[in-house]
């Protein structure tokens, strides 16, 4: 079951996206413009406001955003 | 004798001074998680930044060598000097002319060109070809120059997209030379996202929603204006703005990521209408440049001009 945490983060895509129901989990968001490179840093803001952690930028990479179960994955497992 | 224009000789410049991205965040006001989005994602890190050299310092050097590719007996008769930030200098200093006298080309006519931002440079080349082709004597030279410093905040970081740095170039121009053939050069203008750095967020998010869409567009139309198909295409010599805006174009295009070369990205960051002159220069002493293939010279200036430019290569 998906984390209430990557909840927020579908929700917070779709907010900026009315023309979309839904995002899939592995749907790659930077591909299909879901997130656009003006975006980047209010998603970082809005995961970091969803898990409560900063997120460390020695230890992620580009993947890390690439869908919605990657995100969940890298910031939200533990939560 | 052709009538193209023809690159004969590109030089760049960039200061010794290489500072990391990170080391400009304070001057800039960048947030932890902008340089962290910057670094990680946008794949910045290194810059040349030298606040110590001044403009003409930046900008003479790579003029003149790309000067010293004039045969001898030519003459060159116009200087370009082509920047994004409207305001290079203290107004009462005619920049283009001071570049001319420096250059020594004292009977050049010397003009500024910017309102297509960071496309201005492959404007200009542009532009010198038809102006050589429309007045100037048959033989005739132009010097298209670039070099503008990061100067201050408010021109050095254009918020969620680039870090900005130092740089210049230029390219000796004719028309029938031996050099790089111009086979094409497209530009498309967004007038609704003229407002640049001013932009609402509403406008920025709109000019970032159709940025890959129409950059793969004008790249496609200047490969099509060329008579050739992308896969005749050896390589996209590209802006440095950052991987994501490319990573997006690259997949609105589908093409193959291997034909655009981003290396210097990483190294240099954007330098204004410099890029595509800097990576072309790093990719000709890498010998990666091959005679009687196709290059894709691409830049988009904010305001918004999206600019592709087709070449042919010939070694000389």
């Amino acid at each position: 079951m998906a984390s209430a945490g990557i909840e927020e983060i579908r929700s917070w895509i779709l907010s900026r996206h009315p023309e979309r129901d839904d995002v899939a989990p592995d749907e790659n968001l930077i591909e299909s413009r879901l997130v656009d490179s003006l975006s980047f840093v209010e998603l970082v803001y809005a995961i970091e406001g969803a898990s409560g952690v900063e997120i460390d930028f020695d230890n992620i990479d580009i993947r890390d955003f690439q869908t919605l179960s990657s995100i969940e994955k890298a910031f939200f497992a533990a939560v | 004798m052709s009538t193209a224009t023809t690159l004969e000789r590109i030089e760049s410049f960039l200061p010794e001074r290489s500072v990391r991205i990170d080391d400009v965040a304070a001057s800039l006001g960048l947030r932890r998680a902008e340089v962290g989005v910057f670094r990680k994602i946008y794949g910045l890190d290194r810059l040349r930044f030298d606040p110590g050299t001044g403009l003409f310092d930046l900008v003479l050097p790579a003029a003149r060598r790309a000067l010293a590719a004039l045969p001898e007996g030519r003459r060159v008769e116009y200087v370009i000097y082509a920047h994004t930030v409207q305001a290079v200098a203290p107004p009462d200093v005619d920049t283009a002319a001071t570049i001319r006298e420096g250059l020594g080309l004292h009977d050049a006519e010397a003009f500024a060109l910017t309102h297509q931002a960071c496309v201005s440079s492959l404007g200009a080349i542009d532009l010198a070809g038809e102006l050589l082709r429309a007045e100037a004597p048959e033989g005739a030279y132009a010097l298209m120059v670039t070099g503008e410093r990061a100067y201050s905040p408010k021109v050095q970081l254009i918020p969620n997209s680039a870090v900005m740095a130092d740089a210049a170039a230029a390219c000796l121009v004719t028309v029938g030379g031996p050099g790089d053939e111009v086979l094409s050069f497209v530009t498309r203008t967004l007038g609704e996202y003229a407002a640049g750095l001013e932009m609402t967020k509403e406008e920025t998010q709109g000019f970032g929603q159709v940025y890959g869409t129409v950059l793969g567009e004008v790249i496609n139309e200047a490969v099509d204006a060329a008579g050739l198909s992308f896969d005749d295409v050896d390589l996209v010599v590209p802006h440095n703005v950052n991987m994501v805006s490319w990573r997006q174009t690259i997949k609105e295009m589908g093409a193959d990521p291997e034909k655009f070369f981003l290396d210097n990205v990483a190294h240099y960051s954007h330098t204004y209408a410099s890029d595509v002159f800097v990576n072309y220069t790093t990719l000709r002493d890498q010998d990666r440049l091959a005679d009687g293939r196709y290059y894709v010279l691409v830049s988009v200036g904010l305001g918004a001009t999206f600019g592709a430019m087709v070449i042919r290569h010939r070694k000389r």
